[in-house]
């Protein structure tokens, strides 16, 4: 399991405008992701993770920093270009949006295969295609049904189908139950992991939806404005949060059954990206922020439980929450 | 005070049609729901299953392709069944208010939203000055801060958060008896929504005014509501106090909903699922329990006979599984 299948490495993805602002969506990531595991990637609306995602299926190229996927960097020549994106493919969030409603299912599925495998014959085509809508729960019918005759959670079956029809090795998935009723999310759910055992298969899973990401994810990164603040083991992540930016994301989250005792107070939004704070992005809202914190940016650094962390109080919130555990 | 005035808003057997094809078909059937003065009150469901129809007519804001089969609406004590848009204008805005699920779309433009409160109150003869007064005083309670400047503001200018709080401000400051929300949060960030449900508790627990929330969010309906509904196709399947209900459901489909939601203690298992989805309008049976078709405890009797409520404690159940004497105990 750990064999690195994708990494990054510094990241970044800046925007600028006519009047020179500039808002640095992903602001110098570097983080590795391994064999088979899922990775999940949390923060509010605005925070990047979408811009993340889509740079490594090649939707949007990197203004700085590397991609490597099984070692290669994917921009490196054109052989690269044309053959790893096939392996990287992506859900969307909006099962409405993402398929093209004057096409047929069977067609919409098709189509990657008559540009990536020129070699298959007519028939085979038809073969792999019936096999990939009965690996989704869709029976053979729905071939000339369109998108528009199917409901929400089908259309995401058909969404996650033609993702996988190219046999990928990692799936990035941009909040892929997010528009989905809670009844067919959990099947959604389901299928996404019984296609992630058999065809061993590796997520980028991103969500604002705390329960479904530690849920779904065996590492969790958390973003705050472009940049990771905290990332580690997703039950070690969720059951104890340092950072004080996870710890209001996970007190904000309304889980059935939870006490509202020993949440932290929430306050404020997410500032502009434009015109980002000084220092730690998140001292504007952070209730233990100091004047170290507004000059300061803190790098990451490793804890004893092997989680990574950007706060300057990270080893005395860690030993705060040791001594309260004890 | 008596039962009539306690009761804020009272449905009785409602069903509503839509003419599909030459057909009737049952959106709302049978549909009974009372709030009363002060309440917190959730109606939860996935959608389709008529969760923002109901509030539609309970604000006599449903389409006209809709008519009413049967039952009766009671807000404030008043009877709105066959009121027409004079009869509903007197009463909206001023007793009964609704804030909408996109905070983007549901704020005019081309006015600034100070004006656009205030014009609420304007509307019920509050003179021009009180009424700014009044806006701003509202801007205040929901936790914006620097009031004059907001009031000034644009709608684009103001995020969603902000957005949703200026919709809150609009709907309560009349301090109407009811408000309807539905779906408040659903478009809005996870740090954002707990800000802004905190503010609805704590605005209507200011002005006395029942919640009647409508939401597909399990997780918001604990944390918040006194009294939860449970609707699947066009009935209530289970009501009673929110505590009850989610510690023990007692309806296949409230059992279910439970069930699909993923946290990180069911982490490595298989999420349970409701198998299918709910059926569209024409293809709902006549007879029998509507979720018999996705029930995996359906019995013979319930593709025959259409469950009746059972009324135990402060709940209410429709299912064959259930009889007062399996209840009780």
């Amino acid at each position: 399991m750990n064999n690195v299948l994708l990494q990054t490495n510094h990241l970044s993805k800046i925007y600028t405008d006519d009047r020179k602002s500039v808002v640095k969506a992903v602001n110098d990531i570097s983080l590795q992701i391994y064999q088979g595991e899922t990775f999940g990637l949390v923060g509010e609306s605005g925070c990047g993770k979408s811009t993340f995602g889509q740079m490594l299926v090649n939707l949007l190229e990197p203004t700085k920093g590397k991609i490597l996927f099984e070692g290669e960097d994917i921009f490196k020549n054109k052989r690269a270009r044309k053959e790893i994106p096939q392996k990287i493919q992506m859900i969307f969030q909006d099962p409405y949006s993402s398929l093209n409603p004057k096409r047929k299912i069977g067609w919409l599925l098709e189509e990657s295969l008559i540009i990536h495998r020129k070699n298959l014959s007519k028939e085979q085509r038809a073969k792999i295609v019936d096999e990939m809508l009965d690996l989704v729960g869709l029976d053979e019918s729905y071939k000339d049904r369109y998108p528009s005759q199917l409901s929400g959670g089908q259309r995401q079956r058909v969404s996650i189908a033609i993702a996988l029809i190219l046999n990928p090795k990692f799936v990035v998935c941009d909040e892929a139950v997010s528009a989905l009723d809670v009844s067919v999310q959990a099947q959604i759910l389901n299928l996404l992991h019984d296609l992630q055992e058999k065809f061993s298969l590796t997520y980028l899973f991103i969500s604002h939806n705390l329960n479904v990401v530690s849920y779904m994810s065996d590492r969790i990164g958390v973003m705050y404005l472009g940049s990771i603040v905290e990332l580690g083991d997703a039950v070690t992540l969720s059951k104890n949060p340092i950072h004080p930016y996870t710890k209001m994301l996970f007190s904000s989250s309304m889980n059935v059954g939870d006490a509202d005792s020993g949440k932290v107070q929430i306050t404020g939004e997410l500032p502009s990206p434009s015109n980002p704070p000084s220092g730690c992005t998140f001292h504007t809202r952070c209730p233990y922020c100091t004047e170290l914190c507004s000059s300061a940016r803190p790098e990451l650094q490793e804890l004893p439980d092997g989680r990574q962390i950007a706060c300057h109080y990270a080893q005395k919130f860690y030993q705060e929450s040791m001594e309260k555990k004890r | 005070m008596n039962n009539t005035t306690k009761t804020v808003l009272k449905i009785d057997n409602l069903s509503i049609c839509f003419d599909i094809n030459g057909k009737k078909c049952h959106a709302i059937r049978d549909l009974n729901l009372t709030v009363n003065a002060g309440e917190l009150v959730a109606l939860v469901g996935e959608s389709g299953c008529g969760k923002t129809l109901c509030a539609s007519f309970s604000m006599g804001l449903g389409p006209q392709t809709a008519s009413l089969e049967a039952g009766s609406i009671l807000v404030n004590g008043q009877d709105m069944t066959q009121a027409d848009d004079a009869a509903w204008n007197t009463i909206r805005g001023k007793d009964v208010s609704m804030i909408f699920q996109e905070p983007m779309t549901s704020l005019n433009p081309l006015m600034k939203v100070g004006r656009q409160i205030a014009e609420n109150a304007l509307n019920r003869g509050v003179p021009k000055a009180e009424a700014k007064n009044k806006a701003l005083e509202m801007i205040r309670l929901a936790g914006l801060p620097d009031a004059n400047r907001i009031y000034n503001c644009y709608p684009h200018q103001l995020s969603g958060g902000q957005r949703q709080r200026i919709m809150i401000c609009l709907a309560l400051i009349n301090q109407p008896k009811l408000l309807i929300a539905d779906e408040p949060t659903t478009a809005l960030d996870v740090t954002i929504q707990a800000q802004v449900l905190e503010i609805i508790r704590e605005m209507c627990t200011k002005t006395g005014t029942a919640v009647l929330i409508i939401t597909h969010d399990l997780g918001v309906v604990s944390h918040l509501c006194d009294r939860t509904y449970v609707m699947y196709a066009g009935s209530i399947v289970e009501s009673g106090p929110t505590a009850q209900i989610i510690q023990h459901p007692k309806h296949p489909y409230t059992k279910g909903l439970l069930a699909c939601l993923p946290d990180i203690s069911k982490k490595g298992q298989r999420l349970e699922n409701i198998k299918h989805s709910v059926p569209p309008l024409e293809k709902r049976p006549e007879v029998g329990c509507i979720y018999a078709n996705r029930c995996n405890e359906c019995m013979d009797c319930c593709t025959q006979i259409t469950p009746q409520r059972i009324a135990f404690g402060q709940r209410e159940i429709a299912c064959h599984k259930y009889t007062l004497d399996n209840l009780e105990e």
